[in-house]
């Protein structure tokens, strides 16, 4: 910490006087969010990783070796290496490495689909509720407190399991989970911005409410909504694979991480290095995502 | 030193009024807040029935101490927060009446600048486009805009290619605090309410910026509403002074003659109050004899029209307002 703190004060042109003062290059707020990022090195490294496993995930048609869903009967549960399986096969005879492959993407869209979702119809509302009357910030607020009596999971599976399956209603009740939290980073941070002296400022210049949010409000609760956002993610990764290991979210024969842990489950005692593959996958995504989010909040929470 | 001799010849095309009516007049504002937790129906009176008239052209310096209503005053003056009663006049117009001047059009020709050049400027905005806001609202162009904000910016003495790009936390205070000039005068407002404008800078650039103040006032044919705690820096900068307790005006005057001669009790506790060089002004050990005012509280001597709470030692009860 004390390392980005001498990195960010170099980012901050020394204070000149009025004339006279050489030329200094002003950088931008993201420009300095990303320069200090380039010494954070943690960050960086965990970076590549997940960069890596958004690229594998989209290209996984080109790399993986064998088709996902090709079955086997004389193949199954094989070990590391059988007949040019890398990571042996799955209960069904399967290609363990190909399903993994396959897996990333819907895991990636599980964990940032929801997110997305939430960040635009809870960051909206929160923003309405920080912003307008007491009334209106009541109405938003208490409902989403209604939300907030549930623990995330128990609501996510009650959602899932009063729809049914698959992986659409997997990522509308995930949304639903996660859209009362990020409604209140919003409101919260709307709320701080709303009774700052440049919004009168800004108000007394003859602006309209709309015109104000747009310029001096969005800003300031984009900061705090990204970062919650990039934490939510690696939640959400979880939250879908327990879905998908109880049975509520992704059928199979996808390929989910969540799922692939249910059903080898069984065959913990014939193959528990198969069995773990998934969840080391599952575990290896969410920190990755989570470091990179916790270095990201850490770039930018540099305010002055 | 008297208000009217200062008026200037005026050739502002927005005059309706001409130089002889005043530029603002406020008859019995007030506004009262309500207090959570304390009991129902109690209120502080931040503004009590505040009447004034600021005329054109002059610097009208506003004091008390913290928690006077100063600061709500300067808003109701711009209907930023809404009246209960009372009227404004703005330079012959009702203000917000039919057949008046709307609040915009006030807004366009009354700005403000605010006491924390921290919080009253966009953190994420550089200063330019923060200085240009004003302008674009009242249907400037984007380069347009730019361009005045760049304008202003020389006004106040910054160097718009140098200062224009940057944002609010690379400016030291005084740099800051002129920003926030220029965002005021960029909407081309008639008359600037100052609340505590300079008093969060350090002494050296006070003075600075009040003589820019002071500069941009007779290069832009301003009229000033200076508020401030900080009596010295009101008697050098205002014409006439009204001095404020508890949401009341306790006296109101020409600025040498309130120094010289304060009639007001209250007047005279918070002039002992003041630093000095001088060591016939000066006091040793604190004269003022009046507490913290807190609107909240109804003082036991209310009934006698006192407004002090706990000064039975020295004070006089004030039954009457010296004005």
């Amino acid at each position: 910490m004390n390392e980005r703190a001498v990195v960010a004060q170099g980012a901050i042109p020394a204070d000149s006087e009025v004339d006279g003062a050489p030329a200094i290059r002003v950088r931008g707020y993201w420009q300095s969010v990303l320069h200090r990022l380039r010494y954070d090195w943690v960050t960086l490294a965990f970076g590549v990783v997940v960069l890596a496993i958004v690229i594998v995930a989209i290209a996984a048609p080109l790399i993986a070796p064998f088709d996902p869903y090709q079955q086997s009967i004389v193949g199954r549960l094989k070990p590391f290496g059988w007949r040019g399986h890398p990571w042996g096969t799955d209960e069904l005879g399967r290609d363990m490495m190909s399903r993994l492959i396959y897996g990333g993407r819907i895991s990636l869209v599980m964990g940032l689909a929801p997110v997305l979702i939430a960040t635009v119809v809870g960051g909206t509302l929160g923003v309405i509720g920080g912003f307008a009357g007491r009334l209106a910030n009541t109405a938003i607020m208490r409902t989403m407190d209604v939300f907030y009596a549930f623990p995330s999971i128990l609501l996510a599976v009650a959602i899932s399991g009063a729809m049914g399956g698959g992986m659409i209603n997997g990522i509308i009740s995930l949304s639903l989970v996660f859209t009362p939290a990020m409604c209140r980073v919003a409101e919260t941070a709307t709320a701080q911005v709303k009774n700052l002296d440049y919004i009168e400022a800004a108000r007394a210049s003859g602006a309209g409410t709309l015109t104000i949010i747009r310029y001096h409000v969005l800003g300031n609760v984009l900061g705090p909504v990204f970062i919650y956002a990039s934490s939510l993610v690696s939640v959400s990764i979880l939250l879908a694979s327990g879905l998908s290991f109880l049975g509520l979210g992704v059928q199979p024969p996808e390929p989910d991480w969540g799922l692939m842990l249910s059903t080898l489950r069984q065959s913990l005692y014939v193959d528990p290095l198969g069995c773990a593959l998934p969840g080391i996958a599952i575990f290896i995504t969410s920190i990755c995502f989570n470091l990179v989010s916790d270095g990201v909040r850490g770039a930018m929470d540099v305010r002055g | 030193m008297s208000a009217a001799m200062e008026v200037q010849p005026y050739v502002d095309p927005r005059d309706r009024g001409g130089a002889a009516q005043p530029m603002l007049i406020a008859r019995e504002l007030q506004r009262y807040f309500r207090v959570k937790g304390a009991g129902k129906g109690a209120v502080v009176r931040a503004v009590d029935g505040v009447s004034f008239t600021l005329f054109k052209g002059e610097t009208l310096g506003v004091v008390g101490e913290s928690g006077c209503g100063k600061s709500t005053l300067a808003r109701l003056l711009l209907h930023l927060v809404v009246p209960d009663s009372g009227e404004l006049v703005f330079d012959g117009d009702a203000v917000g009446e039919t057949g008046g001047v709307n609040i915009g059009d006030l807004r366009r020709q009354v700005q403000m600048v605010f006491q924390d050049s921290y919080s009253s400027l966009n953190p994420r905005m550089p200063v330019q486009d923060s200085i240009a806001f004003g302008p674009m609202v009242n249907g400037r162009s984007k380069t347009e805009a730019r361009r005045i904000a760049h304008e202003i910016l020389v006004k106040v003495g910054l160097r718009p290619d140098l200062f224009g790009p940057r944002y609010p936390h690379e400016l030291s205070g005084g740099q800051k605090q002129r920003v926030n000039i220029a965002r005021a005068l960029a909407v081309g407002p008639r008359m600037v309410i100052l609340d505590e404008a300079v008093s969060a800078l350090d002494k050296s650039v006070e003075a600075q910026v009040l003589n820019l103040l002071r500069q941009l006032k007779r290069t832009l044919n301003l009229t000033y509403l200076f508020i401030s705690h900080d009596l010295n820096v009101v008697r050098y900068i205002s014409d006439r002074v009204l001095v404020m307790y508890l949401g009341q005006v306790v006296e109101l005057g020409p600025a040498a003659e309130v120094f010289a001669r304060a009639r007001h009790p209250y007047t005279r506790a918070l002039l002992g109050s003041r630093l000095s060089m001088d060591r016939r002004v000066r006091s040793t050990r604190p004269r003022a004899a009046v507490s913290a005012p807190d609107a909240r509280m109804r003082s036991p001597c209310a009934k006698r029209g006192c407004r002090h709470w706990d000064t039975g030692r020295t004070a006089p009860p004030m039954s009457r307002r010296v004005i």
